[in-house]
């Protein structure tokens, strides 16, 4: 396969997908809650993991079919990751919803900390390869459209993130649960006082937002071909930085973000090699915090005295 | 007699709402100002403007003909304008003594080689703000408290220890944000006696208040603000009469 | 019983979220490149009983708390403590008591366990330079190791160069520089939100991990050595390692002495202000983003230091020091002494510093006396217990912050404080 620009970019956009996904995550909790969630990204590796166990068991109970066991696998993922956000909530945050800031945040390292060892010591403590047998079909054949050349597994990001980014978009804007959501956003005493259930609406976003990093865990598995128990926190950096960079708590921004700083990655591999694009990501937040701190889409908030 | 403080057109949008509009305002030198107006008049918008917390959208502040619009809350407290908070602001675990020890800082050297090695310079200035600290709290009754635990003070006595901390500053001009919230008549009347007091000391004073009975005796004069628009403004009892003044508080029982 | 309920269903939903990971394990197979998952519950039986004298020292603990709440023990403790503080005198001068104790150290321990007393001694220092800004100013900072492997790095590279750049030298050189860096990543980020430097932090030391890793000029991944002549040696009769403790030993004691007088200074008192109100501490006349800037700045500072006397004693530099789990360990060590908390910030760095250490010694001495002691299941945990370090400090985290956010040497109203805003 020719690294040719066009390569690159297309790489860099479906990188900047799966990003978005997680990077929804974090921007969605922050709106509710005004804090980030330091172990999103272990939401996401759990959710890698989960798939393939789950593929595991089905192989076992009905043999290997490519595409019955991905999905119940994306599935299976979704649901166990949705678990474990719900939980991380409950124990982390609930709690210390009104204690001071740097409460909930240790907190949250250590639930991160803790769930990257767990892994570690109860899956594997080395890489673990995703079964080529079922990502092998979607990134061996390709579509052509003109110059631009695309896997099966890269039409399948691009598309499953945007049909996502469309149905989270109508949900925030044209269903009741997303009035609810976006009052609790504002101010959640006095949606509580409307008659908003905020514990579950927190409890929902929590939700949400994991069952979207399990769908990207599951891309990103298969795009990268191995599974390790720190890379949640691998991605957490850069979600954290797109969501920043879009502008924090707001979701079409955390999209954009996650889009640049694909982009910025692939195009700093093509010039300078994969080594470097922690360095990269870095260079972007630096700059976004110079340069416009709000973000790309963040609008300025005033503080409440 | 050119004003202490003085704003001018002073506005401030949130988003489609207007909280401020064009508030035109002035404060003598020792005089006592009200604002007062229903809730959600845009009071605290305003002071929050004043006191740097909000950086307004139109308008200028002028305090002794400097303009401070904008500027952060530690520069206008440098300036010479402290205020309190509506909501109890206090640092709450921190001793009553040490709350007001903070107010100090602006007038504090900060040399590192006194302050480390502890120089008599240093331990000398440490005793004389102590005892300047003591001082501000035996002006609002609470010396007897200065070990105690903030946050475990009565709220009519966390409102006086908020003032304590504002004086330390040593302001020319203090901004008080609903000081006799929540009092009873005899601790309204305590509240008066005490912004009384700290006009002999030669403050000048702007007080946001809903305690019409407070308002009127101590005021010097009133300012009406109606959904962030200015709606009367003079003596008390001119205040009081205008008809516009009682439309806007239409329906709302008068306190007293 | 219905009060249980609760707990008893959280307890069924966490045990079957980790039930895959637990009792099941992935089998891949290479020929088709399929995988199955297969039950096996060994090794989650494993991971049990290796945590098996975890599970024993937190029964033991909670047992000891609640004795504790019965028959108010720690009262007695904390009376006797207060006379002592009250006492000027002895407050005063314990100090001029401790030193002496800890510097009869450099004759009482063989080398092995100077060189343990000596990384204690980093690490104390890392615990006080990250409290500044974390526990004092309420600032979060995950990133902390980024710094001190900025001034292990700058030590290395410069003696490279220069031939001749002993640690005393460097040290002094390196706090300042370690001050400017912090001053340079916190300026944009702290006029922000608090949690900006969190993340910024964290992607400083991911970033300068990398370059350093990348770079030849900086050693590469195996990092580079520092020369012999200006390293930590022997002097006058004494070892390195005794040498290299005595001077962590003094550096730690003053940098106690010296956090200890600004804490109780105006600007410990800003800082504190910043911590428990910020808005307030703006409106009577702290400037706050300076001060933070400030406490930033020194912590910086001091890990920089810090990172020169690590290259200094151990030899050698390499990105392992910046590694996240460095980061991790340091605030973990500051959360469990206590936010804020001089004193329990440098029994935390050591607690967690040294159990981890022991455990993984022990293991090594399979007929010491300590092992030989413990029954049967037992022994075999305590063998794997190293392994589950983060484990239990992600844990510890957790807990403290929902337990026991003052640290251990907290007071309770330190509890209420951070609990209740």
């Amino acid at each position: 396969m020719s690294s040719t620009l066009t390569d690159i970019l297309v790489g860099g956009i479906s990188r900047g997908a799966m990003y978005a996904l997680v990077a929804l995550g974090y921007t969605m909790v922050y709106g509710v809650l005004g804090m980030i969630n330091f172990a999103h990204g272990e939401i996401f590796m759990i959710g890698m993991f989960s798939c393939v166990f789950a593929m595991g068991v089905f192989s076992l109970a009905w043999g290997n079919l490519i595409v019955l066991n991905l999905t119940l696998g994306i599935v299976v993922a979704m649901i166990i990751s949705a678990g474990y956000g719900y939980a991380n909530e409950r124990i982390a945050y609930r709690r210390l919803r009104k204690a001071h800031v740097l409460a909930p945040l240790t907190s949250a390292i250590g639930i991160s900390t803790f769930l990257q060892y767990f892994i570690f010591l109860t899956v594997s403590r080395d890489a673990v390869n995703f079964p080529r047998f079922y990502s092998d079909y979607l990134t061996n054949h390709h579509l052509k459209l003109g110059p631009v050349d695309f896997s099966y597994l890269q039409i399948m990001i691009l598309g499953l993130t945007f049909v996502i980014m469309c149905a989270l978009f109508y949900l925030i804007n044209h269903t009741r649960l997303g009035i609810a959501l976006r009052a609790t956003a504002q101010d959640q005493l006095m949606a509580s006082l409307v008659g908003v259930p905020v514990n579950k609406i927190i409890a929902f976003t929590f939700i949400l937002g994991s069952a979207l990093a399990a769908i990207a865990g599951v891309m990103y598995s298969m795009y990268n071909d191995t599974l390790i128990f720190n890379s949640g926190y691998r991605i957490g950096l850069k979600a954290f930085t797109a969501a920043i960079l879009g502008g924090i708590g707001n979701v079409p921004g955390a999209v954009l973000g996650a889009l640049i700083i694909g982009l910025t990655e692939a195009l700093t591999t093509y010039g300078f090699g994969s080594e470097w694009d922690d360095v990269s990501t870095f260079a972007m937040l630096m700059l976004v915090l110079l340069l416009r701190p709000r973000g790309l889409l963040g609008e300025r908030v005033a503080n409440k005295v | 007699m050119s004003a202490l403080l003085e704003t001018r057109g002073l506005s401030k949008t949130f988003g489609g709402l207007k909280a401020v509009q064009n508030v035109d305002l002035c404060v003598g030198a020792n005089r006592i100002v009200s604002v007062i107006g229903p809730n959600g008049a845009g009071k605290t918008t305003f002071f929050n403007c004043l006191s740097g917390i909000y950086r307004p959208d139109g308008g200028e502040i002028l305090l002794d003909g400097e303009n401070i619009a904008g500027r952060p809350p530690h520069q206008v407290c440098r300036r010479g304008m402290a205020r309190t908070f509506q909501n109890i602001r206090l640092f709450p675990e921190m001793t009553v003594l040490e709350n007001v020890l903070v107010a100090q800082f602006q007038h504090r050297s900060l040399s590192p080689f006194p302050l480390l090695f502890r120089s008599p310079k240093f331990c000398g200035s440490e005793h004389a703000c102590r005892e300047e600290a003591l001082g501000f709290l035996d002006f609002v009754g609470l010396r007897a408290h200065a070990d105690r635990i903030s946050s475990s003070l009565a709220y009519g006595q966390q409102r006086r220890l908020e003032i304590a901390r504002a004086l330390a500053t040593k302001p020319r001009l203090l901004l008080l944000d609903e000081p006799a919230a929540g009092m009873n008549p005899q601790e309204a009347i305590e509240m008066v006696q005490l912004i009384s007091r700290i006009r002999e000391r030669g403050l000048a004073i702007l007080l946001i208040e809903h305690h019409m009975k407070v308002v009127m005796t101590i005021s010097d004069e009133i300012l009406v603000l109606d959904h962030g628009v200015p709606i009367a403004r003079g003596a008390p009892q001119q205040v009081r009469n205008d008809p516009q003044v009682i439309k806007a508080y239409l329906g709302e029982e008068a306190t007293h | 019983m219905a009060r249980w309920r609760p707990y008893l269903l959280g307890l069924l939903g966490v045990a079957a979220l980790t039930f895959p990971f637990l009792w099941l394990q992935l089998r891949p197979n290479t020929t088709d490149n399929t995988i199955q998952t297969a039950w096996a519950p060994e090794h989650g039986l494993q991971f049990f009983g290796d945590l098996l004298p975890v599970f024993l020292a937190a029964l033991l603990i909670w047992l000891g708390v609640r004795a504790n709440r019965r028959w108010r023990l720690s009262d007695t403790i904390a009376l006797t403590a207060a006379w002592q503080s009250a006492d000027k005198t002895w407050s005063r001068y314990w100090a001029w008591i401790a030193m002496p104790l800890v510097l009869c150290g450099t004759f009482g321990f063989g080398p092995s366990n100077l060189t343990l007393m000596t990384d204690v001694g980093i690490y104390m220092l890392l615990a006080l330079g990250l409290n500044i800004t974390v526990g004092m100013t309420g600032l979060l900072v995950l990133g902390y190791a980024g710094f001190y492997a900025f001034g292990a790095y700058f030590f290395a590279i410069t003696q490279q160069h220069a031939g001749f750049f002993p640690w005393w030298i460097a040290a002094p050189v390196a706090f300042p520089l370690g001050g400017l860096m912090g001053y340079l990543l916190g300026l944009p980020c702290l006029r922000l939100r608090g949690d900006y430097l969190a993340i910024v932090t964290l992607g400083f030391a991911e970033a300068f991990r990398e370059t350093i890793s990348n770079l030849d000029f900086t050693g590469g991944a195996q990092g580079l050595s520092i020369e012999a002549g200006n390293k930590l040696r022997g002097l006058a009769g004494l070892s390195h390692q005794q040498v290299a403790y005595v001077v962590v030993a003094l550096v730690v004691f003053l940098a106690v002495f010296f956090v200890q007088r600004l804490y109780h200074s105006p600007i410990g008192r800003a800082w504190v202000a910043i911590r428990e109100n910020e808005i307030a501490a703006s409106a009577v006349g702290v400037p706050v983003v300076q001060m933070k800037l400030f406490a930033f700045s020194l912590s910086a500072a001091i890990a920089a230091a810090a990172g020169v006397l690590s290259g200094a004693s151990d030899g050698f530099v390499s990105p392992t020091l910046c590694q996240f789990n460095q980061s991790i360990s340091i605030l973990a060590m500051v959360i469990l002494g206590g936010l804020g908390n001089t004193y329990g910030v440098l029994l935390g760095a050591a607690l967690l510093y040294l159990v981890p250490e022991y455990l993984k010694r022990v293991s090594m001495l399979q007929d010491s006396a300590f092992f030989t002691s413990l029954p049967d299941f037992l022994r075999a945990s305590f063998l794997h217990l190293a392994d589950y370090q983060f484990l239990i400090f992600g844990a510890v985290m957790v807990l403290m912050m929902l337990y026991r956010p003052q640290g251990l040497l907290g007071s309770t109203r330190r509890k209420e404080e951070i609990l209740h805003r």
